[in-house]
């Protein structure tokens, strides 16, 4: 009797187990609830695993579930260091346990073949650079530079499984200025993602067109004109609460997903001074909005203003003052032509789980450093090669924060 | 009247059986948290011991001791989830007994919280070791594993987890 409880007892141990592993519904379970990144490194485990792991069923709920546990951390952050190069983009682990990011050489593969299929325009140049993150996919855009125009081309990237989408061409009968590429991405139901293109209307026309392209159909479609405000950037566009974001000096424009109508609204105040492009960074960071303005180039401190979801007010939610990181790093102190300058570009601001884990991400000559918003302390997070060009140039947006995400581009 | 009584008795409480033969008295108001439970009481199978032939009788305790805890009135969400989080300070084996118990049982709520468990046990660990816990032999040839792995060369770097719980 005892014997026989323990025969049955090894049985049903085993069994357990087993039950699992041959069960792809029941394994399905448990990996749904793996990051991305584990389901890439679980795919050799057993044939089925990897047609569990890699089939479109499961990676569309993956993305879904992936969607609604909204606080994960991002895996890191791919940029580019505008002190030095602009061409180049680095990547960041921001978590632990991750030591590098998916690299981006495909993209590169598809600026050189569009250059290729370009050759009898006789391309010059061509460029491809991340222009937004969303959800595990980012939009890429590819710049090929004729002798008369600028072709620009965008397409959809999922870094991780390498799936890759050239979005139809924007140019159907004439030659009109393409000024963005944007992306939402939307797992909770097809058609998953849509991309948003912003382009002049003709040629000498101040006027835009917002033209939506969902996966599957053929060409772009037109949502809405309006005519383009003096200094917009629209090489920021930043998706959050449920429309992408552009900014200018002094307007900040929204395309509402759902409705795909604009909302146009004014800037909070630009801070005094003498500079013409005061605003260095715009950026989200888990559901946060921030965006950060300075009086001129060789201002020493800012502020971190925050725009509330409800009332769409902005709100100063940190005061940065650099003037003891200033001084722990003498080489951030430029000397041009026009005085005194501080170089540092700023990559993120980062929201910790705890008030006091929330830090600034900036560059500065030969580094990436790490100021703590809230105890003021600062940490060199990596050595940064690459001289400093003569003009310090300062971008707003130049960080992605990303995620590994399973979701397919095409369909 | 007294058999209806009586009735109301054996309506309220059931026997649950585990494989080993072991039998647990339950209220019939927590033990239809699980599905098939609650299938077989309305189809009138509860008269006499529900045999559970494919639950041991220590992952049997388990399960009834997280129904106990979650069909309670007196315990708060933050209770609850302090529960849940403590329930699953166990063993990886244990823990995938208990979620093919909670199929089996079809009780949604602890087959989730195990399956999201082993998830967060799992996903740093190498693939090797994953394989020695769900007793798996890799049936893929060593050149179309390494064809894998060389596709995504960045999702097996960083400081993984080497051991088996």
């Amino acid at each position: 009797m005892v014997e026989e409880r323990h025969m049955h007892k090894r049985l049903a141990a085993t069994a357990a187990v087993d039950v699992i592993a041959g069960n792809a519904d029941l394994l399905s379970q448990i990996l749904l609830h793996l990051p991305a990144r584990s389901l890439i490194r679980f795919s050799p485990v057993c044939k089925l695993w990897f047609s569990i792991i890699t089939s479109m069923q499961f990676r569309l709920s993956h993305s879904r579930t992936l969607a609604f546990s909204n606080t994960l951390t991002p895996s890191g952050i791919y940029f580019y260091n505008c002190l030095t190069n602009l061409q180049k983009v680095e990547s960041l682990p921001l978590t632990a346990n991750v030591t590098s990011l998916p690299p981006l050489q495909l993209v590169d593969h598809m600026a050189a073949t569009l250059g290729d299929t370009l050759k009898d325009l006789q391309v010059k140049d061509t460029q491809v650079k991340i222009t937004q993150s969303c959800n595990g996919l980012l939009m890429c855009v590819i710049t090929c530079k004729t002798g008369v125009s600028n072709i620009r081309r965008g397409i959809v990237y999922n870094p991780a499984n390498k799936g890759c989408h050239l979005l139809p061409t924007p140019y159907d009968n004439k030659y009109s200025e393409v000024v963005c590429y944007n992306l939402i991405v939307d797992p909770l139901e097809p058609p998953y993602y849509k991309a948003v293109r912003i382009k002049h209307v003709n040629t000498y026309s101040s006027n835009i067109e917002v033209s939506v392209y969902v996966p599957g159909s053929e060409s772009w479609r037109s949502c809405c004109r309006f005519s383009r405000p003096f200094g917009m950037h629209f090489d920021s566009g930043v998706f959050w609460n449920g429309a992408i974001h552009w900014i200018g000096e002094y307007s900040f424009i929204s395309f509402d997903v759902k409705s795909e109508e604009i909302a146009m609204k004014n800037m909070p105040a630009r801070p005094q001074g003498d500079c013409t492009q005061k605003i260095r960074y715009f950026g989200e960071w888990g559901g946060h909005l921030h965006l950060i303005q300075v009086q001129s180039l060789h201002a020493k401190k800012f502020i971190v203003l925050e725009l509330d979801k409800d009332t769409w007010r902005w709100s100063v939610k940190y005061r940065v003052h650099l003037a003891r990181l200033i001084s722990a790093f003498p080489e951030m102190v430029q000397q041009t032509s026009s005085g005194t300058q501080y170089a540092f570009s700023i990559l993120s601001v980062i929201r910790g789980e705890k008030e006091e884990d929330s830090v600034l991400l900036l560059t500065i000559p030969g580094k990436l450093i790490a100021y703590n918003l809230v105890l003021k302390t600062v940490e060199v997070v990596r050595e940064l090669p690459g001289e400093i060009g003569d003009t310090l140039r300062f971008n707003h947006a130049s960080a992605y924060h990303y995620n590994e995400s399973l979701i397919p581009v095409k369909k | 009247m007294a058999e209806a009584a009586s009735s109301t008795i054996e309506k309220n409480n059931l026997t649950l059986k585990s494989s080993y033969g072991d039998e647990f008295v339950l209220e019939e108001s927590i033990a239809i948290q699980s599905v098939t439970i609650k299938n077989m009481v309305e189809d009138g199978c509860s008269s006499s011991v529900i045999p559970l032939s494919k639950v041991d009788t220590g992952t049997l305790i388990k399960v009834i001791e997280y129904m106990k805890m979650h069909s309670s009135t007196s315990s708060n969400e933050e209770e609850i989830q302090n529960f849940d989080k403590e329930f699953v300070r166990i063993s990886i084996k244990t823990i995938l007994n208990i979620l093919e118990a909670a199929n089996f049982l079809d009780i949604r709520s602890l087959l989730d919280l195990c399956a999201e468990a082993v998830a967060n046990r799992i996903k740093n660990k190498t693939p090797e070791v994953v394989r020695k816990i769900f007793n798996i032999t890799s049936d893929f040839t060593p050149e179309e594993e390494a064809e894998i792995r060389n596709e995504t060369p960045w999702a097996f770097e960083g400081d993984l987890d080497h051991s088996l719980d």
